[in-house]
């Protein structure tokens, strides 16, 4: 049972991050029940997780006021592993929560703390695996796991010593449907044991049906409370307005529209069907340097990873201005297909850009990959400079910098180091070096993983703008709201191969089944 | 997993071992006795199932001691004394090196944790060394994306490319990876404290943990091997 009563903290001058502080919060997660907790970015949802799991304010300094009581016990008077042997964290990023290199060492480490004697440990560790259906993964090295199956394993690491509580923050934003779909029933039988569990997040639809209230935050205050009743009741307009994601995945496409992009779909009639050859009929746009028509053709693609053959012939084509998503299950070949278009994987198969053959070096040279974690890609030590990083001097200055960081919204920052940056600024600065550099095919993985519907938008209209100025733009994606509002088409990998490719203005129903492909579930919300 | 069981010795011992290891090459009487030092750490490493990871050590050091002999018997003036450091370097790290590698390659994190607190070694000092034993594989992973995000930078991430422009290769790299251990540091030591790793009672483990007759075994070893080092020195 984790009790808050009238909860003010704000988080001291010394915690670097700009973490929104909370308000006046009065909130109960009784036993046996789920609490979920949404709100645009910002809101203080994770505060609220920090202070239900005594993070804050032992972790992350700040004045606190009010009580926070776990299991009768305020949490003020324990100690940080006092508080940790009744409440089991989940965080958002799988690959940062792992202490051990090694899965079975992970799912042991908090019986290992509380000084659990070796045998109990053993049992405990392979009964809670086996509970999970997850002991394929048992004494697997953490690197070789996908990140769905690594939170498998937070998950079990926090369940092995049955906590009486569960605080989960944004567990799902770096997971695909069948992981998200486990993640569920873990939650579902931690509920029907009497656990307490509250969840912030920001994609609702998993927990519907699982969620007791639904509380929605703004500014560190509480703004809305529901049951799940009225909240399923609520229309995907209202749900929108109060800046939340959809709740139900069914309803995702009547959403669609709130995007605005509808009309700016680069699905003219004389687009050339997937699969056939197209003539690049059109002159240059001089201007841009662009050419129409067929952006990216790929034919019989084959590729490997460590000796694994990851593509089997891939076909695809795309035209300049077109939004493609790649959807498809953790491993059917979708980063490996971006990585192999973009130069930067080797492969076999013809590629032509712009309907010119172009093999690695040339479409190194065109394309460019943005990163989900894109920390990765960001060298320079001013966002000014980053945009013309790495190129030589006579290039960088033919590039208008200034211009394109405006166009970007970047121009503010022009001068701040990217370290501190937000997330989004991040992102965009990123996207603002492909567009100095020319590049013609960008291909994104992930870029909404985490997001609320407000920066899902405007994610979506930054792709939609680099489409319509001339290029190809790949999305690998598991969002469904993003694929409505951005896409035109989705494309379906499966075993290294294309399984499918459908209209996203034909109806999202194909591509709904494709995202939840392999996972018992493919129905939910429908 | 590979079929036969691979020896498995208590980390506090592994520890002793490489401490004894290190005493044995300061006192070695020449390069015949380190070279054996060498076949002992190759049969040590074969126990404990890393058989491919010696042998390859094992090669390199035979081949470099082989080019150590051949030039020894040409006069290379100057370069004389800069070749023969580098050579009694490698002559003397590689027995310690390849028993160092063996031993950080089989022992997990909360092996080392747990057997730290079982000779009440302070928190202080085993979080963070449990840390690093976490996170230098992570840094394989970092390199994979950094390496792709270079190359779209038109930066060459090969040795090559560093020869050319060093100091923007060394940029490429230093940045993203101070950047990704930063965030790293951070989340990870939030998730663990939120998962007790403060909690005051001794850790335990998982795995057995135990001073059994593999241990002894091997420490009798490696005593005598001191033993043997310090008495031939002293003969010759």
């Amino acid at each position: 049972m984790i009790e808050f009563s009238d909860v003010t903290f704000a988080y001291a001058q010394t915690v670097p991050e700009r973490a929104a502080g909370v308000s006046h919060i009065d909130l109960a997660v009784p036993q046996g029940s789920c609490v979920l907790v949404c709100g645009p970015s910002g809101c203080g949802k994770t505060t609220l997780t920090r202070l239900a799991n005594g993070l804050a304010p032992t972790f992350f300094p700040g004045a606190l006021s009010g009580r926070v009581v776990i299991d009768g016990c305020d949490c003020a008077q324990m100690h940080s592993w006092e508080v940790a042997l009744s409440v089991g964290s989940v965080f958002q990023n799988p690959r940062t929560q792992f202490f051990n290199v090694d899965s079975t060492g992970e799912v042991a480490f908090a019986l290992e703390s509380c000084s659990t004697p070796e045998g109990e440990i053993r049992e405990r560790v392979a009964e809670t695996m086996d509970d999970l259906g997850i002991r394929h993964l048992a004494d697997r090295n953490i690197f070789s796991l996908s990140g769905g199956e690594k939170q498998r394993i937070a998950f079990a690491s926090v369940w092995a010593a049955r906590p009486t509580n569960l605080v989960l923050d944004e567990p799902t934003s770096n997971l695909d449907m069948a992981a998200i779909m486990d993640l569920r029933s873990y939650v579902a039988r931690a509920k029907a044991s009497g656990t307490s569990v509250l969840v912030a997040e920001h994609r609702l639809w998993w927990l519907a049906g699982i969620a007791d209230e639904v509380v929605v935050m703004d500014g560190g205050r509480i703004v809305r409370r529901f049951s799940p009743q009225e909240f399923a009741s609520l229309s995907a307009q209202e749900v929108g307005a109060l800046g939340l994601r959809a709740q139900s995945l069914a309803e995702v496409e009547a959403a669609a529209p709130v995007c605005g992009q509808g009309s700016s779909r680069a699905r003219e009639a004389a687009k050339p069907r997937p699969g056939e050859p197209s003539q690049s009929e059109a002159e240059p746009r001089a201007s841009e340097g662009y050419r129409a028509e067929a952006g990216l053709e790929v034919h019989g693609v084959r590729a490997g990873y460590r000796k694994r053959e990851v593509l089997r012939g891939v076909d695809l084509s795309a035209s300049a201005g077109e939004v493609i998503a790649l959807v498809g299950r953790n491993g059917a070949g979708k980063s490996t297909l971006s990585r192999a278009i973009c130069g930067l994987a080797k492969s076999s198969g013809d590629y032509r850009l712009f309907g010119e053959e172009a093999g690695e070096r040339e479409r190194l040279a065109r394309s460019s990959m943005v990163f989900q974690d894109v920390n990765y890609q960001l060298f320079a030590d001013s966002t000014a400079a980053e945009v013309v990083f790495g190129m030589g001097r006579d290039r960088a200055r033919t590039v208008d910098a200034e211009g394109i960081l405006s166009s970007l919204g970047l121009s503010d920052v022009a001068d701040r180091h990217p370290a501190t940056l937000s997330g989004g600024q991040k992102q965009r600065l990123a996207v603002a070096s492909c567009v100095a550099a020319r590049k013609d095919v960008l291909a994104f993985d992930e870029p909404t993983s985490g997001l609320d519907l407000a920066s899902m938008r405007r994610v979506a209209g930054l792709i939609r703008r680099l489409a319509a100025e001339g290029r190809v733009v790949l999305v690998v994606t598991h969002d469904l709201e993003f694929i409505a509002c951005a896409c035109d088409r989705a494309v379906e990998l499966s075993g290294g191969a294309v399984t499918g490719t459908y209209d996203v203005a034909g109806g999202l129903d194909d591509i709904r089944r494709a995202l939840f492909a392999g996972t018992q579930f493919e129905g939910l919300g429908g | 997993m590979s079929a036969r069981k691979a020896m498995r010795l208590d980390p506090r011992t592994k520890l002793a071992l490489l401490f004894v290891w290190a005493l044995a090459v300061f006192f070695s009487p020449g390069l015949p006795f380190e070279a054996g030092m060498m076949v002992l750490a190759v049969v040590f490493g074969a126990l404990c199932g890393k058989a491919r990871l010696s042998v390859a050590m094992f090669a390199v050091y035979c081949a470099t001691m082989g080019i150590a002999i051949a030039l020894a018997q040409v006069n290379l003036g100057i370069f004389s004394t800069l070749f023969n450091s580098f050579f009694l370097l490698v002559r003397k790290v590689f027995p310690c090196g390849l028993l160092a590698a063996i031993i950080v390659s089989t022992t997990q994190v909360n092996e080392f944790m747990s057997a730290f607190s079982k000779m009440r070694c302070p928190r202080e000092v085993t979080i963070p060394l449990a840390v690093m034993m976490r996170y230098v594989p992570a840094i394989r992973e970092d390199w994979g994306y950094i390496k792709d995000a270079m190359r779209m930078r038109g930066v060459s991430p090969t040795l090559g490319g560093f020869l050319r422009r060093p100091g923007l290769t060394v940029e490429c790299l230093y940045v993203p990876l101070m950047m990704s251990a930063l965030n790293v540091a951070d989340e990870l030591s939030c998730a663990s404290v939120a998962r007790g790793i403060e909690n005051p009672a001794p850790r335990t483990c998982y795995l057995h943990i135990e001073f059994g007759t593999a241990d002894a075994a091997a420490a009798v070893v490696a005593v005598a091997v001191l033993a043997a080092a310090i008495v031939l020195r002293s003969v010759a």
